[in-house]
This record gives structure tokens, C-alpha cells and sequence, in this order.
């Protein structure tokens, strides 16, 4: 089962019924989640055991749960610290080129001084230096022209016979 | 919650699990099976599936019930 910092909602299927240890195998989540669910208003068919849980119902129930998405303004980049999206900290920005048409805005955030990245194109760039302070930077150098060795040989290694 | 009748669901469930693991179908088939029994339930007014009988399902079909002979 997938790490997932949220439940799937999307691994519910609205016409089947559930136990609370289906649940848990369904979402990756423990049993006493579920369970803290059930008390937390997740309706249930309880009149014996084992409870079911209706999908429709479980599925509405991670819904009203799930928060809404936060869309960054034309000027802003998502802070993953505040969790928000944030204006750069003094309207200063550097602008990584990393394709013909576009490449990584990189700022810091205005509330906690994180380091935010965001791609943007090369259009977008044009409206963005009326607002930003935006500083363009060099393209990183070739991967073979790379000055520093690599430091994983594994494959050297792998090649010497066992004796 | 939504609309059901809480017998209905254990018998649905009984007859899910026969499917999948006697009758050897597929997830998706038995998916398939169950928004099918779904869609006869919300047409059939979420009865009891005990006493199911031929009129509600010439009924759900939209077949003409035949007059009684």
C-alpha cells in the first residue's frame, strides 16, 4: 500500500459496503482510524457485527474532510513550511533557466525565509518582472562537463568476479 | 447516510463475496453486478430483498406485467 499522507477517496467504491478492517486495508490506514472516524460522525450500519460501512457514505465522509486546494497567485510561489501560498520576500526573485521556453522561479518566503520554487515560462517571466524584482540566472552546465566525480561506483564494483 | 436497508447490504455483501470467490468473477465484473443491484434498489424503493419477486423486476425492466391467468 502506497505511503500516502491522505486517504484515496478515490479507492472507495460507492456501491460496496465495507468492514473497518476493509477500510484499513483499502486506504493504508489503521484500524483505529477508522474507528476514529466511526466516532467522529462516519455513519455505519450497526445493528450487529461486524459494522459495514457504506462506500457512498465513506467516500462523502473523506470529502467533506479533504481540504481544498490553494492556488498560487500570478506572483507567488507555495511555501511547503507554511503550507500556503506566499509572496517572496521583498518582491525579489531568481529565475533558473532550464529549457528553451521556461525554467524555476526560486524565492524566498516572505513569512519564514524558506526556499520556494516554482516553474514558470518564458511568457509568463515578461508579466512577472513588472511585479518582481526578478534576476535571471545561468543555466546549470552540461551533466558530462559536471566538475565533480561521481561518487556512487557501484557498477565497478559489481563487475569484480567472486573468487 | 445515505439511503439503504441495513439486511439488503449484508445479503449484497453475501452475494459479492459468492461471485468474486465462487464463481471466480473478476473485481470489475463484480463491481459491475453490484451498481447493477444498486440501480434495481433505488428503483425498487430499497425493499427488503427477501421478498423479492417477478413483478418488481418486469417492473424494472419496464416490461408490461402480464394480467394474472
Amino acid at each position: 500500500m502506497a505511503n500516502r499522507s491522505r486517504p484515496n477517496r478515490r479507492a472507495v467504491k460507492l456501491h460496496r459496503s465495507y468492514t473497518v478492517e476493509e477500510v484499513s486495508r483499502e486506504l493504508g490506514v489503521a484500524k483505529g482510524t477508522v474507528r476514529r472516524w466511526l466516532k467522529g460522525g462516519l455513519p455505519a450500519i450497526s445493528d450487529r457485527k461486524p459494522i459495514l460501512i457504506l462506500g457512498g457514505d465513506l467516500s462523502d465522509f473523506l470529502k467533506a474532510r479533504a481540504r481544498p486546494k490553494t492556488k498560487c497567485g500570478p506572483a507567488e510561489c507555495f511555501c511547503f513550511k507554511c503550507r500556503a501560498p506566499r509572496p517572496p520576500a521583498a518582491g525579489m526573485a531568481d529565475f533558473i533557466p532550464l529549457t528553451p521556453t521556461g525554467g524555476n522561479l526560486r524565492a524566498l518566503c516572505d513569512t519564514c525565509g524558506t526556499l520556494m520554487h516554482r516553474h514558470v515560462s518564458s511568457a509568463q517571466l515578461e508579466a512577472l518582472k513588472a511585479v518582481l524584482d526578478v534576476s535571471i540566472m545561468e543555466a546549470s552546465a552540461d551533466i558530462r562537463e559536471r566538475p565533480s566525480p561521481r561518487l556512487n561506483d557501484h557498477l565497478e564494483k559489481g563487475a569484480q568476479a567472486h573468487a | 447516510m445515505r439511503k439503504h436497508h441495513p439486511e439488503n447490504e449484508r445479503i449484497k455483501r453475501r452475494y459479492l463475496t459468492f461471485l468474486r470467490e465462487a464463481k471466480r468473477l473478476s473485481v470489475a465484473s463484480v463491481d459491475h453486478a453490484a451498481a447493477a443491484i444498486a440501480a434495481f434498489e433505488t428503483a425498487n424503493g430499497y425493499r427488503d430483498l427477501r421478498k423479492f419477486d417477478v413483478e418488481q423486476a418486469l417492473k424494472f425492466k419496464g416490461t408490461p406485467i402480464p394480467p394474472p391467468e
